[in-house]
């Protein structure tokens, strides 16, 4: 088997992962999942093999969703129960997916892990961004509009709809987060299953987690991004077991990006709380399309060093990678703005409408703080 | 700074000095695990080389250590978990009710 081929961690580089590892700390806390997904490709720019970025992504979320989800779970958002039953099913689905990844790693090295994590990576996020972005733009068009059309709307979407009326006798569930109502459990196994399978594959199973807990089960934005960090604990932790047997978990690596992630997750999370539905949805779509993007330019570089492709010149590879990177930072940068800017904002129209309300409501708020 | 000694002087009407601003109980404990967490990655950067090799070995075969990434990941986050959510708590940053 090829030797692990571990970064080196220079000042420089451990700078450049604190700040990557708060950015996207932020992004997770604040949509739920995709912490990962800037952080993957970031590892993977930096030098880190993918299946090291991979594994040690796993690493270092598992514990942050922990860390996560019980704060949610004090804002009421998280769906215990959901997330348990998703975890279980996911599990598989890592287990699954971690062997692709080291049977690949076996035929094809490095670069074979490489290119594939970047196929999929450029697959999930187009078909995953365009949907979500779509929404986000449609849930806003109708709060323009009839408010009480556009949440009952925006609350349950027409699948869901339908998956909650499919009756199968015997393995029919009762979930808080879909309004009390039930679904088959057979919905949920595929589902939790997928949703594992990309966890092992890009350390990111919450694109596949939190749309289809929102468009397949009916689960609101904010209460599905909060479950997915109870999913990701659940199968984060196996995934990294599974990993960590073959040593391919970079402790290091992953505990220098929890420094800044855990900074960065906890914003994220009391930013939700300022936030309206579709702003969520909408920096989601913004940072997908964006690292779609950067994944997009490197993939003829892992093709040609494969020989599938024509093979590039060197200034060509060089220029290439730089651009990925480059539309990575800008990824980074624009979500952690669009995050901040909604945060203050939510901030200031709080404390003005704090305020504004009758002196008894501060006082009775005083009091509780002590 | 501002909310820094407000947050001191509501949450728990300690006014003890610190550098002209009132540190309360809050505060000394959000300082405690800052400390610990610190000294945590002080031990990880310390111990680099012999983590790394941990991980090699268990890739060559031997599983003796394997579980030793996921308790070191557990460590960190709680420690470090409840030292950056006292952080931004201190600071004034709270989510909204």
């Amino acid at each position: 088997m090829e030797a692990i081929n571990f970064l080196d961690l220079t000042p420089a580089t451990v700078a450049i992962l604190f700040l990557v590892g708060f950015i996207g700390g932020m992004v997770s806390g604040f949509i739920g999942s995709g912490g990962a997904f800037v952080l993957t490709p970031a590892m993977m720019s930096l030098g880190a093999p993918a299946i090291v970025a991979v594994a040690s992504n796993m690493a270092h979320k598992f514990p942050k969703a922990l860390v996560g989800s019980l704060k949610r779970a004090k804002y009421g958002q998280v769906d215990v129960k959901l997330g348990v039953i998703m975890g279980v099913f996911a599990e598989i689905g890592v287990f699954v997916g971690k062997n692709v990844m080291t049977d690949i790693r076996a035929r094809f090295g490095d670069t074979g892990t490489d290119l594939y994590v970047s196929a999929v990576f450029v697959v999930v996020l187009a078909i995953v961004g365009g949907f979500v972005l779509r929404d986000a733009l449609r849930s806003r068009h109708q709060e323009d509009g009839d408010v009480a059309e556009a949440e009952a709307i925006d609350r349950t979407p027409r699948l869901a709809r339908w998956v909650q009326s499919v009756r199968i006798p015997g393995t029919m569930m009762r979930f808080k987060s879909i309004g009390d109502r039930e679904v088959s459990i057979l919905f949920i196994i595929p589902l939790g299953f997928a949703t594992g399978m990309l966890a092992a594959s890009i350390a990111v199973g919450g694109f596949i987690g939190v749309p289809a807990m929102m468009y397949v089960l009916g689960v609101p934005a904010i209460m599905a991004s909060a479950t997915e960090l109870v999913v990701a604990f659940v199968m984060g932790a196996g995934g990294s077991m599974f990993y960590a047997w073959d040593g391919f978990v970079d402790i290091r690596l992953s505990m220098i990006i929890l420094a800044g992630s855990l900074f960065g997750v906890q914003i994220g999370a009391i930013g939700t709380t300022y936030v309206k539905d579709w702003v969520v949805k909408l920096i989601m779509a913004m940072i997908m399309l964006i690292v779609l993007v950067s994944r997009f330019f490197k993939l003829p570089v892992y093709l040609s060093d494969l020989n599938l492709i024509g093979t590039l010149s060197e200034t060509t590879s060089t220029l290439l990678s730089n651009i990925s990177f480059t539309t990575l930072g800008i990824a980074l940068l624009t979500g952690a703005g669009a995050i901040l800017a909604a945060l203050v904002k939510g901030m200031a129209e709080h404390r003005r409408e704090t305020a504004a309300a009758p002196l008894e409501a501060p006082l009775e708020a005083a009091v509780e703080t002590r | 700074m501002q909310y820094l000694a407000e947050a001191y002087i509501n949450g728990s009407g300690d006014h003890r000095p610190w550098n002209g601003y009132p540190i309360g109980r809050k505060g000394w404990l959000t300082i405690a695990t800052g400390v610990i967490s610190a000294g945590l990655y002080f031990l990880l950067y310390h111990y680099g080389a012999d983590i790394r090799h941990l991980a090699e070995a268990t890739n060559h075969g031997d599983k003796t250590y394997f579980l030793a990434p996921i308790a070191i990941a557990f460590i960190f986050s709680l420690v470090h978990g409840d030292f950056t959510g006292r952080f931004w708590d201190s600071i004034g940053l709270q989510a909204k009710d």
